[in-house]
């Protein structure tokens, strides 16, 4: 495989795959770092891609193991994750477009505080749209609990945001 | 699309039990105008409004692609390629193995026969220019000295304001130096990588590339290469450097071709053929 069919193959996932980094790590950097990391890799196995399914899946598992090292190591430093970034509700909204704005904040709030796997699968699921076959190779579990687990994401943020909103009515 | 099969989708959503199909109606349909949405459903809106654009939203930056680029090309330069494979597949596929690891031995050997070739030539190299100056020291004392002179006089040339002057003042310099004269090909360099002209930049290429087996000399070729913004220049050197023979040109000249526009299509083509030569 030559640099150009690189670039259109595999290349080509590259947001994607900083999209799952970045949802895993909350930082920019690390998570541009990550999917360099993990496409100089691919280079290296370049010659053996042929052999996977999905090299989708394959560079998606390479980017969660990365990033499971990275947070391994931060949590070794000290730094909790969850206290960096607390879940604020949107309620002092004064027009519709900054309460937009503010529940969209509160989804990411919520979905970046959901254990590590209903992240994931969320992530892959409903901001990516992949198939659960690709979505299981990934994370590591068969296909029915990859539906648990998406359940139960989908409704926590459900459940979170219907909780704001009859906030806001109690209080009109 | 009726709400109450909305609701329906929207139950099996919550079960994990849409598929992809489902799921892109869902988001379809609560994207729409609002008011086409019965009171009761908008409090799901807002959570598909957000993966609908939760794609565009976290995205790497410009300089991605360029940096990852040069990555691999610095890679494939040092000839390294790790054998790490991270996965969760058992699919070993001997062959495929043995392939990469005589590849790799391969590039080892050869790695092994340049740096022999490297020293055994350096080893001659030194001999020699030890040996010539001696002799020449012997016999021709006085005239080395008065060209030494004289060379020292049009190095000072290649400073001059206009541009003819230094052209000529290359070409002078060309004819007399000799490749062990440190400060001709320092001036050299120099000329050919700041002189705001591009046929004494030329010139300048041109009068190193005789010496082109100077280690030195390569470097600069290769180096230098980078720099050129005039594409007469560019393409003359592009050529140079291919009679290099040297793993090393392929990164800068690979840059070039991506990047240049000024040069034509048929002459990136031979160029092309004639890199994947070395």
């Amino acid at each position: 495989m030559e640099i150009k069919e690189f670039k259109i193959e595999v290349l080509s996932t590259k947001n994607k795959l900083f999209r799952f980094a970045f949802r895993l790590l909350r930082n920019h950097e690390e998570a541009e770092d990550t999917v360099q990391d993990v496409f100089l890799k691919l280079w290296d196995i370049r010659h053996k891609l042929d052999q996977y399914n999905s090299v989708e899946a394959l560079a998606m598992t390479m980017i969660k193991n990365k990033c499971f090292d990275k947070l391994k190591a931060k949590r070794n430093q000290n730094v909790d994750i969850d206290q960096q970034a607390p879940i604020r509700s949107g309620v002092t909204a004064p027009d519709r477009k900054t309460e937009l704005r503010d529940t969209s904040n509160l989804i990411q709030r919520v979905i970046d505080r959901l254990p590590e796997q209903q992240k994931m699968i969320i992530q892959m699921r409903d901001i990516e749209g992949m198939e659960f076959e690709e979505i299981a190779k990934v994370v590591q579990l068969s296909i029915n609990n990859v539906r648990v687990n998406l359940s139960r994401a989908r409704k926590k943020v459900r459940d979170v945001l219907t909780n704001t909103h009859n906030y806001g009515l109690t209080k009109n | 699309m009726d709400s109450q099969k909305i609701e329906i989708l929207l139950e099996k959503y919550y079960k994990g039990d849409t598929t992809l199909k489902e799921e892109s109606l869902l988001i379809e349909y609560f994207t729409q105008d609002e008011q086409k949405i019965p009171v009761q459903l908008r409090q799901y809106q807002v959570q598909f409004q957000f993966f609908a654009q939760a794609q565009n939203e976290a995205k790497l930056g410009d300089q991605f692609d360029k940096q990852l680029e040069k990555m691999i090309a610095m890679k494939e330069d040092t000839g390294q390629s790790s054998e790490t494979v991270e996965l969760n597949k058992n699919t070993p596929q001997l062959d495929a193995g043995v392939v990469q690891i005589r590849r790799s031995s391969l590039q080892w050997g050869i790695g092994i026969a340049a740096s022999l070739l490297l020293v055994v030539a350096s080893f001659f190299a030194g001999r020699l220019s030890v040996e010539a100056p001696k002799v020449a020291q012997n016999n021709q004392h006085d005239t080395v000295q008065k060209q030494l002179q004289e060379m020292q006089a049009t190095l000072a040339k290649l400073k001059k304001p206009s541009a003819s002057e230094r052209l000529k003042a290359v070409k002078t310099t060309a004819r007399n130096f000799t490749d062990n004269n440190d400060q001709a090909i320092d001036a050299l360099i120099n000329t050919l990588n700041s002189d705001e002209n591009q046929n004494v930049r030329l010139a300048a290429a041109n009068a190193l590339f005789v010496y082109k087996d100077n280690p030195k000399v390569r470097n600069a070729l290769i180096v230098s290469i980078s720099h050129q913004t005039d594409p007469v220049v560019k393409i003359a050197m592009v050529n140079m450097l291919l009679a290099l023979k040297d793993k090393r040109v392929k990164e800068p000249i690979e840059r070039i071709l991506k990047n240049d526009k000024e040069i034509p299509e048929k002459v990136k083509e031979v160029i092309q053929n004639n890199l994947k030569a070395i």
